[in-house]
């Protein structure tokens, strides 16, 4: 017991310690904003360029692939796509491989009251909840409504003037993933489509989305909230995303200051040659 | 988003404020009845919704076009019920058609769908030399290229790492370990904020911050 | 009978799989319109079976009732009274008020919060996991540190050379990790069909 160090101290320090730690450091710039200034990294920068390169008629699939849970990270780049390419005159088609999918279709509806304003049929469908992952990504892109013979409300798919424009793969201009699933984007519409791919993937996809980035499977990549904030930066509309990053100094910074204190006794050992 | 001024809307609003403390009250706290009591109703809440979906989803694209005269979705419906038997001891050999098929299917999608993109486009992007490249492209492209090799080898596990073979598993190993750093990297900013959403969500509720 | 039972369905994948992969190399109007039928059955299979969890949760917690399992068996009893109250009001009207009552303040809000619950255990994991008592793990330990100060607006306000080194490692750095994961994961997907189409391959199957 004498011959603790502080860092064993800290070792056994109560972990409760840390969570209420980690509490108010989130809490903190939530409350009193600092402002940090983000800088755009290409792969974001891509992607808004392909928004901003989409034509006046051009259909969009957009798959909200995205839990409730994974709103902090993606919503917001899911609200800045949808403003731009309602600004570029685009037609959506929004679809998700989520269960509670209709939950972030009522959210983006509050977040971009303008999808509101969209002729429901004409402008934009929600066809909604689907399974079968690739299995069901192959097959829309032969023919979608076989898939969604009605859209989530329940109006026949033949009644919706937008579908008919829209029935395969060849239809659309560009996929966009949202949080997780792009793989059968890539796979099912990108590659044999030819069908431009992109979206936001959540930072943990970051990594796993890369090789198809650099392959040029994917054209753009905004990764987890960062992402959404570089995105909202871009289109000129700091919102949520962008306010959530001064919470995400704060907890980056406490995290990497609780590992050094971790390691020193550790390179204090190597440096004294112990084990 | 306004706070909501309507009755059921408030009682949402604190509801959900009182679930996510309840939550968290097991890593704040210790563990507790109350923490227990929204764990099991979120499993609850959470398998219904699934079924709900899985309900309505089901009427949506079989069951209403049977009804409507395609005869062929029947094959589907029973198949799909016939997943319940595998509850059944005596019966569970009907289940293994359903998912016979299902393998059969998705098996086929998946390993036509990853052969380019996975695995041709892969391969011809790390050999593919930069054009018109600076001196940092060439860098890139061969750290890329000798990375990509020395990775490959670390995976080799019919031979053993020795010879020509030691080094360079020796340093697919370390650019392996720097890709997993990564990544690591990254889960902290999807972790992080994550709880961020919930933090700022009960500081909304308090009005501490605008909805 | 011990045909059908024990024997015929091992079939079902090779022929399935066979079709499937054909209709990708081979543009056959007849075998495209067969490759459709048996991908629409692969969506609508896999609906239904979305039911499977909710049998085995059931089955689980009401065992757990039954049996009086001390200090669980009152949480089932919560779990089943959830479940039943909200499939029956989604069931009946899933616009109606009730359920989306439940589904907007009780589901979202769980199911964010318990998402998020791993945050805490990230913080912790960080004085007490993270070591770097090797050099693989100091590799990964300083990776993951600067791409956390590249990701963090703050990393650029310590050290303005964060971003040019987290941008690399985003970009090249990881590439050549993550690319021969994915080439290793592509050549098992092969491998794994191959398996399957000569019926090496049964685990999905279950117990036979």
């Amino acid at each position: 017991m004498a011959n603790q160090t502080i860092f064993d101290r800290l070792d056994k320090l109560d972990r409760r310690i840390y969570y209420w730690l980690i509490v108010i450091v989130i809490a903190w710039p939530l409350v009193s904003p600092i402002g940090l200034p983000i800088t755009v990294k290409p792969s974001s920068r891509a992607l808004y360029d392909g928004l901003t390169a989409v034509q006046e008629g051009d259909v969009v699939l957009i798959d909200i692939f995205m839990s409730v849970s994974t709103w902090p990270e993606c919503m917001g780049g899911l609200v800045v796509e949808t403003n731009t390419l309602i600004d570029r005159g685009a037609r959506l088609v929004y679809l998700g491989n989520s269960v509670d999918v209709s939950r972030s279709w009522e959210r983006l509806n509050e977040l971009v009251p303008r999808l509101g304003t969209l002729e429901y049929g004409t402008d934009v469908v929600f066809l909604g909840y689907y399974t079968g992952a690739d299995a069901a990504a192959s097959q829309m892109a032969v023919d979608m409504s076989s898939i969604f013979p009605a859209d989530h409300f329940g109006t026949p798919i033949d009644d919706l003037p937008l579908m008919s424009d829209a029935n395969s793969a060849s239809d659309y201009a560009m996929v966009l993933f949202t949080a997780e699933g792009e793989v059968k984007w890539i796979q099912q519409w990108g590659e044999p489509y030819g069908v431009p791919v992109a979206g936001m993937g959540i930072a943990m996809k970051g990594s796993a989305l890369a090789p198809y980035l650099a392959s040029g499977d994917i054209f753009g990549l905004a990764v987890g909230v960062r992402g959404a904030a570089e995105l909202e930066k871009l289109a000129g509309m700091p919102a949520a995303a962008t306010t959530t990053m001064d919470a995400i100094s704060s907890t980056h910074l406490l995290f990497v200051i609780l590992i050094v204190p971790a390691n020193l006794p550790i390179i204090y050992n190597k440096i004294k040659g112990g084990s | 988003m306004a706070y909501p001024t309507e009755l059921w809307g408030l009682l949402g609003l604190w509801v959900g404020a009182v679930l996510t403390v309840a939550i968290y009250s097991y890593m704040l706290y210790k563990e507790n009845p109350l923490y227990r009591l929204a764990e099991h109703i979120y499993i609850g809440i959470a398998f219904a919704i699934t079924a709900v979906v899985a309900v309505q989803n089901t009427n949506r694209i079989a069951v209403t076009p049977l009804l409507n005269g395609q005869i062929v979705f029947i094959i589907p419906i029973i198949l799909g019920l016939g997943m319940y038997t595998v509850f059944v001891e005596d019966y569970r050999w009907i289940s293994r058609y359903s998912i016979a098929v299902l393998v059969g299917c998705m098996l086929g999608v998946v390993t036509s769908g990853t052969l380019i993109p996975n695995i041709i486009n892969q391969i011809t992007s790390t050999i593919a030399a930069p054009s018109g490249a600076t001196m940092m492209d060439w860098f890139n492209f061969l750290y890329v290229g000798i990375g990509t090799i020395c990775a490959l080898s670390y995976f080799l596990f019919t031979r053993e790492h020795t010879g020509v073979l030691a080094p360079t598993a020796r340093l697919g190993r370390l650019i392996v370990m720097v890709a997993l750093g990564v990544m690591f990297g990254n889960t902290v900013l999807f972790r992080m904020s994550m709880l961020s959403g919930r933090i700022e969500y009960l500081l909304q509720v308090l009005r501490l911050v605008p909805m | 009978m011990s045909f059908v039972k024990s024997t015929a369905f091992k079939y079902i994948p090779i022929l399935v799989f066979a079709v499937i992969i054909a209709d990708y190399f081979f543009a056959i109007a007849s075998l495209g319109s067969v490759a459709e039928v048996l991908r629409q059955f692969a969506v609508v299979i896999s609906n239904i079976a979305l039911g499977l969890g909710v049998i085995s949760l059931l089955r689980i917690h009401g065992r757990n009732v039954q049996r009086r399992l001390e200090g669980r068996w009152q949480y089932s009893i919560v779990t089943i009274i959830t479940f039943v109250t909200v499939f029956i009001l989604g069931t009946i009207n899933a616009n109606g008020a009730q359920y989306t009552w439940a589904f907007n303040h009780v589901y979202t809000t769980l199911q964010q919060t318990m998402y998020a619950s791993t945050g805490f255990f990230i913080v912790s994991s960080a004085y007490r996991a993270f070591r770097a008592r090797n050099i693989d793990a100091a590799l990964l330990l300083i990776a993951g540190c600067i791409v956390v100060f590249t990701n963090a607006p703050i990393g650029e306000v310590i050290w303005s050379g964060f971003p040019v080194i987290g941008d690399w490692l985003l970009g090249p750095g990881q590439l050549p990790g993550y690319r021969v994961l994915m080439l290793i994961a592509g050549f098992g997907t092969i491998v794994y069909a191959y398996r399957v189409i000569t019926g090496n391959e049964r685990g999905f199957f279950g117990g036979e």
